[in-house]
C-alpha cells in the first residue's frame, strides 16, 4: 500500500514537473518607447494585494500573462532607474491584518488595497493625504480618472469629501446581466437599458418555473444573498430614495438614522418578493454556477460581472455567449449603484514621500491599467480607457456605472452599516427565502433603535 | 474437504451480525473520509473548473487536463514555498519539542516551589486567541528586526504550553525511582534526563511532531503577517493567491491542484508515523 502512494504520488510529482513549462511573449508597452523620466533617488516598499509578480497563465482565460516584475523591469526601472522597488506580494485573504501590521510598524510606503480597508485606515490616522503631491505635481491630472469614483469615493476621498487619499485604479463590477434566451423562450420583453426593480421584478416572476420551450427549471432572478457588502441593498436605497442615514462618516456619532422610512419599507418590500424568485442557495452566494454560461438557467442577475462569459469568450473566441449575456446599468434612477473602489494609497509615515509618489502615480497610470487590464481583467478606472476590448461591453457597461456613481452612507465605509445593517438585511432575505420575512416595519423599527443605540453610545 | 478448508468455513461461520454492521459502518466511514479527497483529485484535473466548483461532485472530470497543474506552478513557486514550509515546520518541532519535554520534565520530576503556578500561567497563555495578540506580536518582532527572519517561528515556539502539559503529564507516569536511582549512580540531571528518560518518551514526541506538524504545516496567518518577500513565503500562503476579485471568487481546480501537490509531505508524514497518529490522538484528545 505504501508503495502504491508513493508511486502515485512520485506521478503526481513528475506532472507537476511536466506541467512547468513556459516562455511567453513579453511586450508589454504596446510597443511605445519608454524613455528615462527622473533620476530621482529613493527606496519604496509596496504591498499589493493579489497582484502576480511572476509571469504565469492567467486561469480564467488559458492566456500567458506577465507579471508586475517583468512589466515594472520594462516600463518603470526606465523611466526611474535610481528609484529602488521593493514589492510585497499578499493574498486577498487576510490582507487587513497584514497590511494594517505594516502601517502600524512603518514597514510600507504604498499600498494596494480594498476600498473599505483603506477608508478605515484613513479614519484611524494611518494614510496620508495626497492633495499637496497632486497639486505640485504638474504631470499629474486628476481629470482623467472617472469623476464620480475620484470625487466621490469613500475609498479615496475623506469622509467629509475635501482631502484625497487615494487613487482610484480598479473598479468593481457589478451591473444587471440578463439571459436573452431565456427571455425570447418565455417571450418576454428584453430589459431596458436602465431596468428599474419594479421593472425587474415584474419580468423576473414571468419566468420562474419550466421553461416553456426547453421544460427545464428557470428562475428569473438571481443575487447574492449574503453579500459582505449587501450591494444589491444599496442599489435597492439609491433606486427607492431611501437614504437610510444624514450627516458624515466624519461626524458618525450624530448621523441621523432613517431606517424606518416608507422608502426603506419599499426596499425591504422589493427583497421579500424577490427573495422567492432565486434558487434556493442564494441565500449563501450559490445556485449562479452556470450565469454566463452555455447551462444557464436565471434570466436576470443583479450586481453581476460578466467574468465568466467574458472569460469563455476570451479562451474560445466564440461570441455566441457574448451576444446571449446582455447588461443593462444598475437599478438607480441613474442607473448608478454600488461602485466598488480598490485604490492605491500611501502610508502616514512613508520614508521617501516624494519617491512614493512617483511610484503611486506610476501604478495608477493609463499605462499600468491598461497591463492590468490585458493580463489580469481589472476593470480601469479612467474616463478614456480606450485599450478595453471593444467585445468587453461588460467593462464598458460597469465604467458608465463608476460614472454616475456616488457615495451614500449606506456604504462599506460606514461602521454600523457593515456590523449591524448587512447582517440584518442578509437574515431578512433568508427568512424571506423560506417565507418567513418577519414583519417589515417592525424589522426596520428595531433597526432603527439599534442605530439609534449605536450612534448614543459613541457620544 | 480438507482440515484447511472446514477451518475457514467454521470461522466464516463465526463471523457475527456485530462484526457486518462494524464492518459496513466503519466502510461508510471511510467512504465518507475518502469522498472530499477524491473530490480535490477529480477537481483538480478538471479545467472547466477553474472558474466555479461543480456541484453536485463529479467522478470523472468534465474537461480532463493537467493545464490546472501548469497554472498552479507558474503562478506561484510551489516547491519553494513547500521547502520553506518544511524549513518552518522542522525548526518549530524540534524548539518546540525539546522546549516541552524539558519543561515538563522540570515540571514533573525537580518538584521545584510553585511549579504549579509555572504550569498554570504556561497554560493560561492557551486562553489569549491569537488574533488577539498578532498585531502586537508583529510589533515586536518589528522592532526586533526580525520581521521576514524566519526565527520570528522559531523564538515563540520555545512556548509551547500544550506540549509542556502533556510531557509532564507524561513524565508523571514514569518512575521517579528512576531518577533517583541514576543520581545516586553519579549521573547528572541532563544525562538523567537525556539518558535515563528521554528513551522512553517516544510516543509523546511521537505525539507533538504530528500536533506540530500538521498545525504548522497548515498555519497561515502568522507566516503572512511575518514575512514580506515572496520567496519566503510557506505554501499555505501560495494557496491562498489563487482568488481574484478582491478574494471574494476562487480558482477551485487551480487551488486543489495546488492543494494536491501541497498534500504530499504531509502524507508522506502520516505513513511513516501513521501508527504514532492513533495513539497521539488517544494521549492529547486532539485530531487535526
Amino acid at each position: 500500500m505504501k508503495k502504491l502512494l508513493l508511486l502515485l504520488m512520485s506521478c503526481m510529482l513528475a506532472l507537476s514537473l511536466a506541467a512547468c513549462s513556459g516562455g511567453s511573449d513579453t511586450d508589454v508597452t504596446g510597443g511605445v518607447e519608454i524613455k528615462k523620466v527622473s533620476d530621482m533617488e529613493g527606496n519604496v516598499r509596496v504591498a499589493l494585494a493579489g497582484w502576480q509578480l511572476d509571469n504565469g497563465i492567467n486561469a480564467q482565460t488559458g492566456n500567458p500573462t506577465i507579471g508586475l516584475n517583468e512589466y515594472l523591469e520594462q516600463t518603470f526601472n526606465k523611466m526611474y532607474p535610481n528609484i529602488k522597488l521593493e514589492l510585497y506580494q499578499i493574498p486577498w485573504e487576510n490582507v487587513k491584518a497584514k497590511q494594517s501590521a505594516m502601517l502600524l510598524s512603518g514597514d510600507v510606503d504604498v499600498l494596494y488595497t480594498g476600498g473599505a480597508f483603506a477608508s478605515q485606515w484613513y479614519q484611524d490616522g494611518l494614510l496620508r493625504d495626497l492633495d499637496d503631491l497632486m497639486k505640485e505635481d504638474t504631470s499629474f491630472d486628476p481629470n482623467i480618472y472617472l469623476a464620480g469614483i475620484m470625487n466621490n469615493s469613500y475609498s479615496t476621498k475623506s469622509p467629509d469629501g475635501t482631502k484625497q487619499f487615494g487613487i482610484p485604479v480598479a473598479l468593481g463590477r457589478r451591473m444587471t446581466i440578463y439571459d436573452k434566451k431565456l427571455f425570447e423562450d418565455w417571450g418576454v420583453e428584453p430589459l431596458t437599458a436602465k431596468a428599474d426593480p419594479a421593472e425587474i421584478l415584474e419580468k423576473a416572476k414571468k419566468m420562474t418555473g419550466k421553461n416553456p420551450k426547453t421544460g427545464e427549471d428557470n428562475y428569473g432572478l438571481y443575487w447574492s444573498g449574503n453579500s459582505l457588502n449587501g450591494s444589491t441593498f444599496v442599489a435597492l436605497t439609491l433606486a427607492f430614495g431611501a437614504k437610510g442615514a444624514e450627516g458624515t462618516l466624519k461626524d458618525v456619532k450624530n448621523i441621523k438614522w432613517h431606517l424606518n422610512t416608507p422608502e426603506m419599507v419599499k426596499v425591504m418590500e422589493w427583497l421579500k418578493e424577490a427573495a422567492k424568485l432565486p434558487p434556493a442557495g442564494f441565500v449563501n452566494a450559490q445556485g449562479a454556477e452556470n450565469f454566463g454560461l452555455e447551462r444557464n438557467n436565471i434570466a436576470i442577475a443583479l450586481d453581476s460581472t460578466g467574468g465568466s462569459t467574458m472569460s469563455e469568450y476570451l479562451s474560445s473566441q466564440n461570441k455566441e455567449l457574448l451576444d446571449r449575456f446582455e447588461p443593462v446599468m444598475n437599478m438607480g434612477p441613474k442607473g448608478e449603484g454600488w461602485v466598488a473602489v480598490d485604490p492605491f494609497v500611501m502610508a502616514k509615515n512613508a520614508k521617501d514621500v516624494k519617491a512614493s509618489w512617483e511610484v503611486l502615480k506610476f501604478l495608477t497610470s493609463p499605462m499600468t491599467q491598461r497591463y492590468m487590464y490585458e493580463n489580469f481583467a481589472l476593470t480601469p478606472t479612467l474616463k478614456n480607457a480606450d485599450f478595453v476590448s471593444p467585445e468587453d461591453k461588460y467593462v464598458k457597461k460597469a465604467l458608465e456605472i463608476a460614472e454616475v456613481g456616488h457615495s451614500e452612507l449606506m456604504d462599506e465605509a460606514n461602521p454600523f452599516y457593515m456590523s449591524d445593517i448587512v447582517p440584518a438585511v442578509n437574515g431578512f432575505i433568508s427568512k424571506a427565502a423560506t417565507g418567513n420575512a418577519p414583519d417589515i416595519q417592525a424589522f426596520l423599527d428595531d433597526l432603527q433603535q439599534r442605530a439609534e443605540k449605536w450612534s448614543a453610545n459613541l457620544k | 474437504m480438507n482440515t484447511v478448508d472446514a477451518n475457514l468455513t467454521h470461522r466464516r461461520k463465526k463471523i457475527s451480525l456485530n462484526q457486518w454492521i462494524l464492518t459496513i459502518v466503519l466502510s461508510l466511514g471511510s467512504f465518507v473520509m475518502i469522498v472530499p479527497f477524491l473530490w480535490m483529485l477529480v477537481t483538480s484535473f478538471d479545467w472547466a473548473a477553474r472558474l466555479h466548483i461543480n456541484f453536485p461532485p463529479r467522478l470523472w472530470p468534465e474537461e480532463p487536463s493537467i493545464k490546472t497543474f501548469e497554472v498552479a506552478f507558474t503562478s506561484i513557486k510551489m516547491f519553494r514555498y513547500i521547502s520553506n514550509s518544511i524549513l518552518v515546520s522542522v525548526g518549530v518541532i524540534i524548539v518546540s519539542a525539546l522546549s516541552a519535554l524539558l519543561s515538563g520534565y522540570a515540571l514533573s520530576k525537580l518538584r521545584f516551589k510553585g511549579a504549579n503556578i509555572v504550569l498554570l500561567l504556561a497554560l493560561s497563555t492557551m486562553m489569549i486567541p491569537f488574533e488577539m495578540t498578532m498585531i502586537p506580536q508583529y510589533l515586536l518582532f518589528s522592532k526586533m528586526g526580525l520581521v521576514d527572519n524566519y526565527l520570528a517561528f522559531y523564538l515563540p515556539a520555545l512556548n509551547y504550553a500544550f506540549g509542556t502539559f502533556l510531557a509532564k503529564a507524561f513524565f508523571d507516569q514514569l518512575p521517579t525511582t528512576l531518577r533517583e536511582a541514576a543520581i545516586l549512580d553519579g549521573a547528572k540531571e541532563v544525562s538523567v534526563f537525556g539518558r535515563v528518560y528521554l528513551p522512553l518518551c517516544t510516543p509523546i514526541i511521537a505525539t507533538m511532531v504530528i500536533l506540530l506538524f500538521l498545525g504548522v504545516w497548515n498555519d497561515m496567518l502568522w507566516p503572512l503577517l511575518i514575512l514580506k518577500k515572496a520567496t519566503k513565503y510557506t505554501i499555505q500562503i501560495g494557496l491562498a493567491m489563487f482568488t481574484y476579485n478582491n478574494g471574494i471568487d476562487k480558482q477551485p481546480s487551480i487551488i486543489m491542484a495546488a492543494t494536491t501537490v501541497s498534500l504530499i509531505p504531509v502524507v508522506v508524514v502520516y505513513m511513516f508515523l501513521q501508527r504514532y497518529i492513533i495513539e497521539s490522538i488517544a494521549l492529547s484528545g486532539i485530531k487535526q
